[in-house]
Order: C-alpha cells, then sequence, then structure tokens
C-alpha cells in the first residue's frame, strides 16, 4: 500500500532534516507518527504528500512512485490536512467541495455534491452546511479540514496534528471520525500525534521519530519506558488501563510532592508553589 | 454563466444537498439580478440629459443604429461611455478579486503592484518629452494629449516594465504573498516619486496634459480602442473562470491547495502577470481609475462569501456598476452642480472611500 524507502530532505543549504526514513503499511491502518517537537515529522508528512521533493528516497503508493505523479493525479492517491488552516468566509459545504477539486473539470457534478451531503451528514454536520467558516466553532472546523480530506477519496489520508487545539470531547469525537472514514473506505492513514495517550486508543501502528530517523515501528509493544525515555527523554511509568498502556511521567508537581509531604497538605502546596523558586523541575523549567 | 450547483434532478436529494442547492440559487439570483440591474441602469443613462429621446427610441436606435443624429448620440456618444465604463470596470474588479484571493490580502488590488504609477509615469514621460500635449480653449483649460497613441504605448510599456521587475523579485524571493505586496508597495512609491519630479520639472502645458491624462476619463476612448480591451479582456477571464476552483483551494491555504493539486506558485505568478496585462491596458487608454479593484470584489464578498464561482462574475458586474454610477454622477451630477464634466477618476474615489467604509461599517450580511 504505502511504503516509504530512504527517505531523506534538508531545505536548501540547511542541514539534512529527515535522514533516511523507511516504513512499510498495508491498507486500512492507522499509523500515528510520534517524536518531540522539532524533530521532522510535519517536513516527513509533507515529503509523503509531495509538497516537499525529498532530496533522495521514494515514496511509493499503490505500486505507483509519488515522485511520477503531477497534480490531480495525486492528489487523487494522497489527501492532505496541515497543522493550521486560515479561517475564510466560505460556507461549510463549499470548503468541503474544495476537496472533489482533483475530480472537477469544469464544474462540481450532482454525485460531488452528493458525496460531500453524505460525509456532512455522516459527521453529523448537517446543520452547519450553510453556516460559513467564521461562525463555527474549533472543534467543527477541523471536522470540515477532515471531511474534505475525506471527499477527496485518497488511498492515503495524511493528518498533522488533528486533535490540536480540541477539547477532551472533541479530540475523541474527531479520533473516531477519522477512524469511521478510514475503515470504510480502507484508506491508510499517516497522523503526527503529540499526545501519546490519546494514539494508543486509535492507531494500529506507532512510529517514533527521533533526530529525522526512526527510533521504533510497531504496534502497542514497542511502546516501552526506555524507548520513551530515548525519544523524549523523560521518565515514564507505562500503566496497563484495562489493556490500553497508559504512560504517566514519573515527575509532576504532584507526584513529586505526593513522596515528600502528607497527603492533606498537597492542595495548600500546590496552590502556594511558586514555579520559578520552590520546584522549576515540576514546572517543566530549563533543563 | 458559470454557476454550478442550480438545476438537475435526482429521486434521493438529501437535505442537505437540497438545501446548499436553493443556496447556490440564491447567489445565482444576486448575479442575474446585478446583469438586469446593469443592462437596466445602461439605457437609462443613454436617455439622461437633453436628448429629448424616448426609451423606445432609444432601444430602436440601439438595435437598428441609421447614421441619423439621434442615432450617432445613441451610439458615437453615450453608448461608448458606457461600454467603456461597464468594460473597465469588470476588467479592473475582476482584477482585484483574483489579486485578493491569490496574494490572500483583502488590500490588494490591481494598483498595489504599482502599476498604476508606472503607467501614469509612462504617460507624462510620454507628454513631456515625445511631443505630448497642449492646452485646448483659454477659459475651460482642457489639456489635451497631442500624441495619444503615443501616451498610450509608454504608459502600456511602464506598467508592464514594473510587473517585470515584480517577477524578478518574485522569482528572486520565495515568492510568499507579503514579499509580492511589500515590493509591490516600494515599486508603487518609486514610479510615484519619478512622477512628481517630472511633474515638478514640468512646464504649465505639459503638467495640464498630465494631470488631466491622470484623472481617467470615459469618453477618450474610441470603438477601436475598446475592441481591443475586449479581445484583451476575453481570454484572460476566461482563465480566471477557468482557475475559479485553484482560487477556492488557495482560500484554504498554500499547503491545502497544493495536496489538492494546484501548482500554487505558478498560479499565483500567471494570475498576476494576467492582472497586471488586463489593468495596464484600461489605465492606459482610460487613465487612472481607482478604486473599483478593492470596492468591488468587497461588495460582492460580503454578499456572496468568497466563493470565487460567484465572487469573479459578481465582482465584474459591480465593478461595472459602479463604474457607470461614478459616470452618470460625473457627467450628468458634476454639470448641474460644477457646470463642467468631473473626469470619472475623481468620481469613483470620492463616492468608492464613503461607499467602502459604509460597507466596512456595517460588517458581515447575514444571510
Amino acid at each position: 500500500m504505502i511504503d516509504v524507502k530512504d527517505l531523506r530532505f534538508a531545505y536548501s543549504r540547511g542541514p539534512e532534516i529527515l535522514r533516511g526514513v523507511s516504513f512499510h503499511s498495508e491498507e486500512n491502518r492507522v499509523i500515528s507518527i510520534l517524536g518531540p517537537n522539532g524533530t521532522g515529522k510535519t517536513t516527513f508528512l509533507k515529503c509523503i504528500c509531495g509538497i516537499h521533493r525529498p532530496t533522495s528516497g521514494e515514496v511509493t503508493v499503490d505500486g505507483v512512485g509519488i515522485s511520477k505523479l503531477r497534480g490531480r493525479d495525486l492528489a487523487r492517491k494522497i489527501g492532505y490536512v496541515p497543522q493550521t488552516t486560515p479561517v475564510s468566509r466560505m460556507s461549510v459545504f463549499d470548503a468541503v467541495l474544495v476537496g472533489r477539486k482533483p475530480y472537477i473539470d469544469w464544474s462540481a457534478t450532482q454525485s460531488d455534491l452528493d458525496k460531500v451531503s453524505e460525509v456532512l451528514e455522516a459527521l453529523g454536520m448537517g446543520d452547519l452546511a450553510l453556516k460559513y467558516l467564521d461562525e463555527i466553532s474549533g472543534g467543527e472546523f477541523q471536522k470540515v479540514q477532515i471531511a474534505r480530506a475525506i471527499v477527496q477519496e485518497p488511498s492515503v489520508l495524511i493528518l498533522d496534528e488533528p486533535t490540536n487545539n480540541l477539547d477532551i470531547a472533541n479530540q475523541h469525537r474527531t479520533m473516531h471520525m477519522i477512524i469511521d472514514a478510514v475503515r470504510s473506505r480502507g484508506m491508510c492513514t499517516i497522523m503526527t500525534m503529540h499526545d501519546i495517550n490519546l494514539a494508543v486508543h486509535y492507531s494500529d501502528l506507532f512510529l517514533f521519530f527521533k533526530d529525522g530517523k526512526v527510533a521504533a515501528y510497531g504496534g502497542l509493544e514497542v511502546i516501552t519506558e526506555e524507548l520513551i525515555k530515548e525519544v523524549y527523554k523523560i521518565d515514564v511509568e507505562i500503566i496497563d488501563h484495562r489493556g490500553v498502556p497508559m504512560i504517566v511521567p514519573k515527575n509532576s508537581a504532584r507526584y513529586h510532592l505526593e513522596s515528600h509531604h502528607h497527603p492533606h497538605d498537597i492542595h495548600d502546596h500546590l496552590h502556594g508553589l511558586d514555579p520559578l523558586t520552590d520546584d522549576p523541575f515540576a514546572y517543566g523549567g530549563l533543563p | 454563466m458559470m454557476i454550478e450547483g442550480a438545476g438537475g434532478t435526482t429521486d434521493d436529494r438529501s437535505v442537505v444537498k437540497e438545501g446548499y442547492l436553493k443556496y447556490t440559487r440564491r447567489k445565482t439570483l444576486f448575479i442575474l439580478g446585478c446583469l438586469v440591474t446593469l443592462v437596466l441602469l445602461s439605457i437609462y443613462t443613454i436617455g439622461l440629459g437633453d436628448t429629448g429621446l424616448s426609451y423606445g427610441e432609444i432601444i430602436h436606435y440601439l438595435l437598428f443604429p441609421d447614421g441619423t443624429w439621434p442615432s450617432t448620440l445613441v451610439w458615437q456618444v453615450r453608448m461608448k461611455a458606457i461600454l467603456a465604463a461597464v468594460l473597465s470596470g469588470a476588467a479592473l474588479a475582476v482584477a482585484g478579486a483574483v489579486m485578493q484571493s491569490i496574494l490572500r490580502n483583502p488590500l490588494a488590488s490591481p494598483f498595489t503592484l504599482g502599476l498604476s504609477n508606472a503607467a501614469a509615469f509612462g504617460a507624462s514621460f510620454a507628454i513631456l518629452f515625445m511631443n505630448g500635449g497642449y492646452i485646448f480653449g483659454s477659459t475651460s483649460a482642457v489639456a489635451m494629449v497631442s500624441s495619444p497613441m503615443a501616451v498610450t504605448v509608454m504608459a502600456f510599456l511602464f506598467a508592464m516594465l514594473a510587473t517585470g521587475i515584480m517577477l524578478l523579485l518574485i522569482k528572486a524571493t520565495e515568492c510568499t504573498p507579503e514579499t509580492i505586496v511589500l515590493a509591490g508597495t516600494a515599486l508603487s512609491s518609486i514610479f510615484s516619486a519619478a512622477l512628481a519630479f517630472l511633474q515638478y520639472v514640468a512646464e504649465d502645458t505639459a503638467l495640464s496634459a498630465i494631470v488631466y491624462w491622470q484623472f481617467g476619463s470615459l469618453s477618450k476612448v474610441s470603438y477601436d480602442e475598446l475592441t481591443l480591451i475586449f479581445l484583451v479582456m476575453l481570454p484572460i477571464v476566461a482563465y480566471f473562470l477557468y482557475k475559479r476552483w485553484d482560487l477556492n483551494a488557495m482560500e484554504a491555504g498554500e499547503d491545502v491547495a497544493r495536496g489538492l493539486g494546484v501548482n500554487v506558485r505558478r498560479t499565483r505568478i500567471v494570475s498576476l502577470v494576467l492582472c497586471a496585462v488586463l489593468t495596464a491596458v484600461v489605465v492606459s487608454f482610460l487613465g487612472v481609475i481607482g478604486f473599483i479593484g478593492l470596492v468591488g470584489p468587497h461588495m460582492v464578498k460580503r454578499i456572496v462569501g468568497n466563493d470565487s464561482r460567484f465572487v469573479l462574475p459578481g465582482s465584474m458586474l459591480v465593478g461595472a456598476l459602479v463604474l457607470l454610477l461614478s459616470y452618470i454622477v460625473g457627467t450628468f451630477g458634476g454639470s448641474a452642480v460644477f457646470h463642467t464634466v468631473l473626469p470619472v477618476g475623481i468620481v469613483t474615489s470620492a463616492i468608492g472611500g464613503p461607499l467602502f467604509i459604509w460597507i466596512l461599517v456595517r460588517g458581515y450580511r447575514k444571510r
């Protein structure tokens, strides 16, 4: 389905950002790309969907090298939702309809309109169809972006931080929506995630990035305390919660205090804590 | 016209699609309404003033020109100015709409690239050094351009020179909307300084001719020139309409547009050059007519949103309407109040400014 071989990338005259990334996935898989900020996750996504040209290496989708595809042919293979999208004064329906662009010759056909209606209805957004994008909430806006990529009907769906800036309910709703869309259409989804604990609930595969290279790739079994320590440089404990791993930090304001004080003091201490002097580490202070 | 979504039948139409079809039909109606208004206003304009013609006669002479005086009045005086207003208003407004879209900047207009100042500089240069102008009449002091061809050609050449410099700058940089707008502003002030210098050294006669040229006038064009403007406009507008989905994709940002298969850089550069050609042709024949390119698209966007499928034709019609209204105010209002015909370039800015502020204050129109 998707095959990435020894992908390398550097901005002109800059240092190499991707230093030989390889992985393979079958269809109907949800892959989370995890890793600290600035390790080239977004750059990697942009290389896969053809926005950046890799300096070497090749991405193959359904047996076709994407460097050989242009414009709409590429857009029919790979759909991309960037981390941020400008809000413009377009209706929700029109914003999603733009996703049909790779199939539209002169004007949108009835079937294009049907597909947009179907997706909006399936996502429970029928009521919003005629609202302008600047009139809806952040969670709804994010769903519009994903809906646009779904009507694009790509083989591979690429999402950059799909749950950024969403509250816990919207995070899970958005992830459910992505999973449903992927499962019913057999797409392969590759997304970057910051929240490992959210990723473990919705992904089949995990690809850990470190310094422009793959640190680990596989199912839940690759997520170990050692790997998290190696990739993120933080001590964590992995707890089994009804069969799903839960990654919790060993040090936090609460855990740190709990080991030194009586439980009933914790509230007073947390509230009176001066982040600069009392316990810089607990607040993520400078290393 | 390229309005999608209206018409067609399927049995199992969903509520969402049904609602959307109604919604697009309303937008189509708005565009048709503008078209009808434009036609009616044009016919009304022909009958304005002391023509002594009834509307029946006007329509008769429009359809069957016979070389008599009323027919000549209808076709050679009124209709020519009306066509000039409609064509140039539409051209400037569509250029503004496209530029606002590709540069993602609400302040973008045909003059953002420094074109008007460059063209004005070219025209002034021709007036000064290529045997340009003289003053016609002693009391009304109407400055005439004595070799209009040279002036037009120089205006066009300098507008294209500005565009060429712009392209070089784009090539040297990353072609972001910000650099384009900033480079345009810089070019604009360079040519504005050069223009001020020419005006400073010019003699009275030439200075009057320069100022007169800059005001913009709809009555100085010939039918041949109008045909030329039309022939330049036709393929460019067709290209923009063809690219309306690309423009819509670019509304969602550069990365989304690329992900949808749009060659963002090429679309941006080609569209910019075409906007420049469109503006240069209009400006070099008619003089500087400001504000239409800014106010036309914004009025339409307040009503139909940022959907290029409707913004492009809507802007053309509204731009034509605003310029035609300016012509009426300048010609008939001007004669009544100031006993002279006001150049349309002054009127557009004078009524365009308050109109624009009114649109801004009124805010977004609710559906």
